[in-house]
């Protein structure tokens, strides 16, 4: 298909660098054999190029290195200052980093510790909580020898440790403490009987 | 990015001084060059160019070998002159001139400032020989044909006509698609064309 003018204008720049293809190439060059205003434009546009490539090179002035060199040396100690003036933050930083990097470490550590330590919890809350220990804090000024004394200040104790446990069902509650009044009277008699209080 | 530049920017990355000096000594003419082209004042394009290396300076360190260095230093340049000519819109509009968008020539408002900057530009020929003469006079037509240029205009056209660049390049530099480098590059040429219509026909 021949083209016009109006295609093939916007050609010219690239026809002049050499940037179009083959085809692109020979279709300027047959058009512009054949068109007068497109080949004067050519002309026109290949001198405009020429021109601007033979404009001649600008010299910088002779301080131009010196002055250069002493900026360069200036925006260097403004940047050495800075790096010395952030040093605190950049250890900071740095061990920030250091953290970051073993926190899988730390992380896996503490998720293998972590039934151990709460068995350890337990075990201790247990101990502090549980009815041999509150037998083993009975009040001295039970007899000993006085077994329904004593089992009562137990039962006392249990209970005052219980009315903080909330029950929703009362007769849950009433079989709890059943049970409690039971274990805490097998457990008197026990103590009582190996003679440790 | 050439094994040389790559070399180069590698001993900059290790503090090798004459390293730097080889990146200043192959770069500060052409891109003196191209800031002088932009804004059209010797001075401010020196000072402008050193600039660019104050900047290539410091963010060396920095630099990946994705881009080349060639590109790099021009893209610096490039956006320092954005960034001067916004500072001189400010100025002008603060003065109460007409602002310049990069998408219009400085010469195309006709302003007295323009006049001012015309002048400064046209050298003082009355001492040097015809043919010193003539060149400088037409050194100083093509520069107030490349100040008339809109500014995105002008620096396609300065990079790929002065400074000798390759259109992949340039997209890279002005950060913009190879076919608006290429339709800006042609109607800068038709817009020179026109202001030096005289001396191509001479």
């Amino acid at each position: 298909m021949r083209k016009n003018c109006k295609d093939i204008r916007p050609m010219l720049s690239e026809f002049i660098d050499g940037a179009l293809d083959s085809e692109g190439a020979w279709t300027v060059r047959m058009h512009v054999s054949s068109c007068q205003s497109c080949a004067e434009d050519l002309r026109l546009l290949e001198g405009t190029v020429s021109l601007l490539r033979s404009t001649s090179q600008p010299q910088l002035s002779e301080r131009f290195d010196a002055s250069l060199a002493l900026r360069i040396e200036a925006a260097r100690h403004l940047r050495e200052e800075s790096i010395h003036g952030s040093v605190v933050s950049r250890t900071l930083f740095g061990l920030r980093s250091s953290l970051s990097a073993n926190r899988f470490a730390i992380g896996r550590a503490l998720r293998l510790s972590a039934p151990v330590v709460a068995g350890a919890c337990v075990m201790a809350f247990l101990i502090v909580s549980a009815p041999s220990g509150t037998v083993m804090r009975a009040p001295k000024a039970v007899a000993v020898n006085d077994t329904s004394g004593f089992v009562k200040a137990c039962q006392h104790e249990q209970q005052s440790y219980l009315a903080g446990q909330p029950f929703a069902d009362p007769s849950a509650q009433a079989l709890m403490q059943r049970q409690t009044d039971d274990a805490l009277s097998r457990e008197g008699a026990v103590l009582l009987g190996s003679g440790n209080i | 990015m050439s094994e040389q530049d790559t070399a180069l920017v590698s001993r900059c990355q290790d503090d090798d001084a004459s390293a730097f000096d080889e990146i200043v000594l192959r770069y500060k003419q052409k891109i003196f060059q191209y800031i002088l082209r932009m804004v059209g004042d010797s001075e401010e394009a020196e000072d402008l160019t050193q600039e660019v290396f104050i900047k290539t300076y410091l963010s060396l360190r920095s630099f990946r070998s994705q881009a080349s260095l060639n590109t790099w230093i021009y893209r610096i340049a490039g956006n320092l002159c954005i960034d001067a000519h916004r500072k001189r819109v400010r100025k002008d509009t603060a003065m109460g001139g007409a602002p310049v968008s990069l998408d219009e020539g400085v010469g195309t408002s006709g302003d007295g400032a323009d006049d001012a900057r015309t002048s400064r530009e046209l050298p003082d020929t009355r001492l040097e020989p015809y043919g010193v003469l003539a060149r400088q006079e037409l050194d100083g037509q093509i520069q107030l044909a490349l100040e008339a240029l809109p500014e995105k205009m002008r620096s396609v056209v300065v990079l790929h006509d002065i400074e000798g660049l390759a259109y992949e390049e340039i997209a890279e530099i002005v950060d913009c698609p190879l076919g608006t480098v290429k339709s800006r590059l042609f109607n800068a040429r038709v817009q020179m064309r026109e202001k030096l219509r005289e001396y191509l026909e001479a």
